[in-house]
């Protein structure tokens, strides 16, 4: 099978200017966020159909691999539109030839934007991952298993002659132990977070010490209270697990659209 | 490279081998890998995980990243060679305006596209499980 000759990555560039989208609003008036444009620093301007606005800034036309340094950029123009208005965060990389393209997608998807927005007005995304040290947790579960400090012990006196079999009872009780340990963390956690909040999203934690990678919606009216509650169970966990909270975002775990979109051929 | 590196290695057992793997099914699996970014995704966010933790510095993380994107243009470069999804290039709302009607619609229907496919989470994840 040939694979067509064709330049890679960033230097991929068809001819022209596009512009990128980083979200949409609810704005009738033309606004301005800053010359924070990703990749040029150019001018963030909007693009309006009614009462609905694309916030976009002009790039050239090319493919944006998803660095770190991409991907802030896309999402500091978001907390900057964020700090006045409720947004819907398009995809990374998203880009339109014309203007007219992008008045197109706001008819079409009129609706859906519209009904979107009213749903998520006024509601801040924050995040949560929770990790904890394996070595402690098992150090601490040993205080009150009985069963695990007396095989361990077994093992430690007699490492010759302990028995595959006791080997492998151990690990299974460590483990079993383990994911017990961590639901009860989880669900503490929960419900410690839950009555500020407004909705959830549990994301696959990522690596060995992440116990807890969440999303939570919060109305902005219960920002302080949820704020707090963050505070007050990480001060419970204090030593035993790291608490990493980060936002206010944008509402990227909470609304998934898929618009049918189609390349904009050359 | 997970499953293709699986199978590449797999034992060859005789006339069996083939039987259980015709031609097709390799084909198949191979394209799979090469166009399936999911793994480099996985990876990638794994290496911001570390970022964030101090267990890797900046040189070090931007090193690995460039590795990473490298990959993911390759994902890419094969996904359109088969026909599977946009590369990434500028887009546009699907049937728009060169919408005319076509033997398989209806004629006097507007050439309105389809509504997006929208989904908003207002519920809470069950924690634990």
């Amino acid at each position: 099978m040939a694979k067509s000759v064709r330049t890679t990555g960033d230097d991929r560039e068809s001819a022209g200017q596009g512009k990128y989208v980083y979200c949409i609003i609810k704005q009738s008036e033309p606004r301005e966020f800053g010359d924070h444009g990703i990749g040029t620093a150019s001018r963030v301007y909007t693009v309006h159909h009614e009462d609905l606005a694309a916030v976009v800034s002009d790039t050239p036309l090319k493919v944006y691999d998803p660095t770190r340094e991409n991907v802030l950029a896309h999402e500091y123009v978001n907390e900057v539109v964020m700090r006045e208005f409720t947004l819907i965060p398009m995809s990374f990389g998203t880009l339109f030839r014309t203007e007219g393209d992008i008045v197109e997608l706001l008819r079409s998807t009129y609706d859906t934007f519209d009904d979107v927005l009213q749903k998520i007005e006024g509601k801040l995304e924050f995040g949560l991952k929770v990790l904890w040290d394996r070595e402690r947790v098992i150090a601490t579960l040993e205080d009150s298993d009985m069963e695990l400090r007396r095989l361990r012990q077994e093992i430690a006196e007699n490492p010759q002659g302990a028995t595959y079999f006791t080997r492998v009872e151990l690990g299974r009780r460590v483990e079993e132990a383990l994911e017990a340990a961590g639901d009860r963390y989880v669900r503490d956690i929960h419900t410690a977070l839950k009555p500020a909040a407004v909705a959830s999203r549990a994301n696959k934690p990522i690596g060995e010490r992440m116990i807890l990678n969440a999303a939570f919606l919060v109305d902005r009216g219960h920002e302080t209270e949820f704020d707090e509650a963050v505070k007050g169970i990480s001060r419970k966990y204090e030593g035993q697990l790291t608490f990493k909270y980060t936002g206010p975002w944008p509402p990227y775990n909470f609304v998934n659209i898929k618009l049918k979109l189609e390349k904009a051929g050359s | 490279m997970g499953l293709l590196k699986h199978l590449l290695f797999w034992p060859v057992t005789g006339p069996n081998f083939l039987a259980r793997f015709s031609l097709e099914k390799v084909q198949d699996t191979v394209r799979q890998e090469l166009t399936d970014d999911s793994r480099i995704k996985e990876e990638l966010l794994a290496l911001q995980i570390q970022l964030e933790f101090g267990e890797i510095d900046d040189a070090q993380y931007l090193e690995r990243e460039a590795d990473l994107m490298r990959q993911l243009r390759e994902v890419r470069e094969w996904r359109e060679e088969f026909g599977m999804g946009i590369a990434g290039g500028p887009v546009r709302v699907a049937g728009a305006e060169r919408a005319e009607p076509t033997a398989s619609e209806d004629a006097g229907a507007p050439a309105r596209p389809d509504d997006a496919d929208v989904q908003v989470h207002l519920g809470f994840d069950d924690p634990a499980d």
